[in-house]
């Protein structure tokens, strides 16, 4: 039985390594030098796959931006531990990921203090429909397990199956092992698979009971 | 659930939706599938549940060209920048400063000493103070003794003259103008 396998299309990276542009170590030693056209032309070409990525933590493209920027500005300011030997765009994008990583975590805090303080929460509870489940999409339910998966996990899915980074390109991203990413990758996938199933089987049940 | 011969697979089915295994691993892979329906059912859950996540990710907005974030970032950059610019004279700042510390510690160091009252030295041992009155005066006559200060009789005459017990200026009248008695010569 041949396996039926998802012909992904792998999105182009908007860094070109070589031939006839500047290179991107290129770009940093003139930046280095205090070149700012050299940055703004690493900004234009990594700005639009570095939001995409942050969007798909933050689930805001507005929010995504302003990280963005925050994600430049400090890698321009790091440009000197930067080693030109490597690849700029992971290095980049380790910045941007863990940009979006501490935003979750401090929401996550600020979502457990409000929890526990008194102060009244500015959107109350008060849904339009009695199970609001009914009401997801799709899309939803993929965001809704996807926070059910643990970080290590989650961001390793989400960089290889909704950003299409290669194994190699997640590792140096996170910098982790290219092992220790495919397992993390399987792992995800799996715990990704039993918590759709989980769902799609509760829903089935739920409307079986109302027909 | 996959049956107890083929739980090793659980991974590399994982890695096998994505397309995530070499081509050697998945003619391997193929071969075990294909004997084991319970397998291959798994994989075909895992590979609804990346299709679901493979929609996701047709859904999330591309951002355009049109709006790229440089301006705002050469903006803060600029502005950073400025911030950090040394002034005139800041870059003689930590040089005048420790000129400072160093002219302020010479001036600690070198001062000129207050000029302390110099004791001749002891000849002998102090004696207590001596009583002021008449009635010290008496026992001084009436318990001579020759080793203090105090036996020779100019300096007790000099006592019962000054009873006060401290050295007063010596006066002396202005000779030459007599009729002046309040003329005094030091």
């Amino acid at each position: 039985m041949p396996l039926k396998m998802v012909d992904k299309k792998i999105e182009e990276t908007e860094s070109i390594q070589s031939g006839g542009v500047i290179s991107d170590a290129r770009l940093v030693e003139a930046a280095r030098k205090g070149d700012d056209s050299a940055f703004g032309e690493l900004v234009l070409r990594y700005e639009r796959r570095l939001i995409r990525v942050i969007i798909q933590f933050v689930k805001s493209p507005e929010l995504a931006e302003d990280l963005a920027q925050d994600t430049f500005l400090k890698s321009y300011e790091r440009l000197d531990q930067f080693d030109t030997s490597r690849r700029f765009g992971p290095w980049l994008f380790r910045i941007g990921v863990n940009q979006a990583l501490d935003y979750l975590r401090k929401q996550k805090r600020r979502g457990w203090w409000l929890l526990f303080s008194d102060s009244p929460s500015d959107t109350p509870f008060d849904p339009a429909v009695p199970d609001p489940r009914n009401k997801l999409d799709i899309n939803q339910e993929v965001q809704a397990i996807l926070e059910e998966i643990p970080e290590k996990y989650r961001t390793v899915l989400v960089l290889r199956d909704l950003e299409n980074f290669s194994t190699s390109e997640i590792a140096a991203i996170l910098d982790r092992k290219e092992a220790t990413i495919r397992w993390r990758l399987a792992e995800a996938r799996n715990r990704f698979q039993k918590l759709w199933s989980n769902r799609q089987n509760a829903e089935n049940s739920m409307s079986n009971k109302e027909s | 659930m996959y049956c107890t011969k083929c739980n090793g697979l659980k991974s590399r089915v994982a890695l096998a939706v994505g397309n995530d295994l070499s081509d050697a691993e998945l003619v391997l892979l193929e071969k075990q599938l294909k004997n084991c329906n319970l397998c291959r059912s798994e994989y075909e859950e895992l590979q609804k549940s990346y299709d679901a996540l493979q929609k996701q990710f047709d859904n999330v907005p591309v951002p355009s060209l049109q709006d790229s974030v440089w301006p705002q970032v050469s903006a803060k950059i600029a502005a950073r920048r400025r911030k950090n610019r040394p002034t005139q004279f800041n870059f003689l700042l930590p040089t005048l400063t420790t000129v400072a510390c160093c002219l302020a510690l010479m001036l600690v160091t070198n001062s000129p000493q207050t000029e302390q009252p110099v004791f001749p030295p002891s000849s002998g041992s102090y004696g207590p103070v001596r009583p002021i009155g008449p009635y010290g005066l008496d026992r001084v006559k009436a318990s001579p003794s020759r080793n203090s200060p105090w036996d020779s009789t100019d300096r007790l005459q000099e006592l019962e003259s000054n009873p006060y017990g401290y050295n007063l200026p010596r006066l002396k009248h202005d000779v030459a103008n007599p009729s002046h008695l309040h003329s005094v010569k030091f």
